[in-house]
């Protein structure tokens, strides 16, 4: 395959798909959306090519795409981890890329062959974020073990992992010059961390409500910060005081991009609002609202014409700033699938409510964190071609019928099937149980014509 | 049906982190999990306030609006509950949450994500009331005892208040007469906007 950085070559010289009124920014060049996950998507980074993207998602899976207009060209699918992707970042100038994951690890990637490079695990705690510094040279990582830890990507090493938060560690940030770490907490605080000496820093800020977001904004002075109470702000690194006030949210900021060269600053929160501020003087310039929920992930275009949004949805979609497009939401009233109404009948309730975020139930598996459940009855388990089946699962004599699923859930796969990768879910009653099983009788049957389309 | 509610009157909150500690005894909560906590703003600065702060029960749950596996629920007194037979761990309650009030306890086996533990109302959960099963997952279940939450109960300066909303706004309404001022009731529009039930 070709490197990444031939691709980007090529598709600055030779676009596949001219956009029609291509104007050479980004907003005319990039495609509508990303489609290819199968689960919510967490995070969502433009490359500093403004060629490539990555995404991370609910899937298990994190995708490399090629960013051409209208549509994105899914160059490799980084599979591997054993739980939801919750952040994913380039390795400027290189083919790498560095993810995060619930499963409590961090793993480097070559992008040219889809190959996991490294895997460092942690205790098993969520980890939620990683950050790059400038140079490629380091990786940090934000866990759920409250511990900010840093890597070496050269020497594919853990050099260190700072205690010193008394909550969890929701974000990392390196300084521009990437001599120092920033790390925000539930606890409420910045910390400070040096990474040569790889020792603890300061406490910059503590602002009382729990800390999800922080940026190390160009000027080495100062950071960008933003707290589950919906406040974002920028705090003087030097004396810890807030310089600017930003819009508050209504709802958890979850997202935060800077675009350095075109002097914007975007802040994403739960309540859908996405706020794009010039960086100069903090005026804002631009305000989204996403009918769609809360923006998980955000991502500004080099030359700040368009951002890259992620949230409950399976794609991650294209706001184009500048000039300024309306966004259409996709029609229907339940426009995510475990949102069906309420009148349908009671299994398929059960599977669309507890089920069909991780399993389709059509042949194509959809690249959902669990295996299609096309087929089900009758089938030993871990064998579905395609899905990369845990070892657990792999050498299981379970054939699944009505009785091994009704034990399923009866009591969890944490008992039945010990170290597979489906969380532990039980069904305490016993008619929601029947009733689930009934349906995916029918849905899953090959020879039904009826199958739902989940 | 009485619509029950909390309400922190920040006027009033010492940061004794009594409410914190009765939280955690009455339910024999693990370490590393506060279903109930204090945060302080301004820190030693003017204008500093404390706030006791857990799972508000709010009107329209944001947390219920994003769970992929819909195991919230409320109710009928307007309690928000969650299954634990059914939460993935996935987290996304607390990206959800302006209280920060999902905890997630420090376990992480792959495929065995720590299930999400909040805030009860010390109203129990999906299993049968009083029953082992209930306490062992979810803690007391003093509402069912006839009792509102031990956290408000021990408050020594009644900063937290629990129970009936109309009975905890007329209390707070009546301070605010009194003491000439009123912009204490942290959080409460934010979790039932309008009064809404």
């Amino acid at each position: 395959m070709l490197s990444a950085w031939v691709l980007a070559v090529l598709a600055f010289v030779v676009p596949i798909n001219p956009p029609a009124h291509a104007q050479g920014d980004a907003a005319t060049s990039m495609p509508e959306t990303l489609e290819g996950h199968g689960g919510p998507v967490r995070s969502v980074a433009i490359g500093a090519d403004s060629a490539h993207a990555l995404t991370s998602s609910f899937d298990y899976s994190a995708i490399y795409w090629g960013l051409e207009a209208h549509k994105g060209r899914e160059l490799m699918r980084l599979e591997g981890h054993d739980a939801a992707v919750n952040d994913a970042a380039f390795v400027p100038n290189t083919d790498i890329a560095v993810t995060a994951s619930d499963d409590g690890s961090v793993a480097v990637w070559n992008l040219d062959t889809g190959e996991m490079l490294k895997r460092f695990r942690g205790p098993g705690d969520k980890v939620l974020a990683v950050d790059v510094s400038r140079d490629g040279h380091y990786a940090a990582s934000a866990g759920w073990d409250r511990r900010v830890r840093l890597y070496d990507l050269k020497e594919l090493k853990e050099l260190a992992a700072f205690e010193g938060h008394r909550g969890n560690v929701n974000d990392v940030a390196f300084s521009p010059d990437g001599e120092t770490l920033y790390s925000a907490s539930y606890d409420g605080t910045i910390q400070s961390w040096n990474v040569k000496e790889r020792k603890p820093g300061r406490p910059i800020y503590s602002h009382g409500w729990g800390l999800n977001i922080v940026r190390a904004l160009p000027d080495g002075k100062s950071l960008l910060f933003g707290s589950l109470d919906g406040s974002a702000g920028v705090v003087d690194i030097e004396s810890g005081e807030v310089l600017v006030d930003l819009a508050v949210h209504n709802g958890p900021i979850l997202s935060a991009d800077i675009a350095v060269e075109a002097g914007m600053a975007l802040v994403g929160g739960a309540d859908g609002v996405v706020r794009v501020y010039r960086m100069a003087d903090w005026i804002l310039l631009h305000t989204f609202e996403n009918p769609n929920g809360p923006i998980w992930g955000a991502s500004l275009a080099k030359d700040g014409t368009a951002a890259m949004l992620a949230g409950l949805d399976d794609a991650a979609f294209l706001w184009q700033i500048s000039p300024r497009k309306a966004f259409e939401p996709p029609m229907g009233e339940f426009p995510r699938r475990f949102q069906i109404s309420a009148d349908a009948d009671p299994g398929e309730r059960q599977f669309a409510r507890k089920c069909s975020v991780c399993h389709t139930l059509t042949k194509d598996g959809a690249n959902r964190a669990g295996p299609s459940l096309y087929g089900l009855f009758g089938r030993h388990a871990g064998t579905l071609e395609g899905y990369a089946y845990s070892d657990a699962l792999k050498n299981s004599t379970i054939v699944w019928n009505d009785e091994t699923i009704a034990k399923l859930f009866d009591d969890g796969p944490d008992v039945v099937t010990p170290g597979s990768k489906m969380p532990v879910q039980r069904l305490k009653s016993v008619e929601d149980r029947d009733a689930l099983i009934a349906y995916l009788k029918r849905a899953t049957d090959p020879s039904a014509a009826s199958a739902s389309g989940q | 049906m009485a619509r029950m509610k909390f309400l922190c009157d920040a006027e009033r909150c010492i940061e004794c982190n009594a409410c914190v500690t009765a939280c955690k005894n009455e339910h024999e909560i693990p370490w590393g999990i506060n279903r109930r906590r204090v945060v302080t703003i301004n820190d030693g600065n003017e204008g500093e306030r404390s706030i006791s702060v857990a799972c508000m029960h709010c009107s329209d749950a944001p947390c219920m609006a994003v769970c992929p596996v819909d195991c919230f629920y409320q109710t009928e007194e307007g309690v928000v509950l969650h299954s634990k037979d059914l939460c993935i761990g996935c987290g996304y309650c607390f990206y959800a949450c302006p209280f920060g009030a999902p905890q997630y306890p420090q376990v992480g086996n792959f495929g065995s994500r720590g299930k999400m533990d909040k805030c009860t109302f010390c109203a129990g959960g999906p299993e049968d009331n009083f029953s082992d099963a209930e306490f062992q997952k979810y803690g007391r279940n003093r509402l069912a005892e006839g009792k509102l939450p031990l956290c408000a109960e021990m408050c020594s300066t009644k900063a937290l208040l629990a129970g009936d909303g109309d009975v905890v706004s007329a209390i707070y309404r009546e301070r605010i007469v009194s003491r000439g001022f009123g912009s204490g009731a942290w959080g409460w529009g934010k979790a039932y906007p309008g009064g809404a039930s």
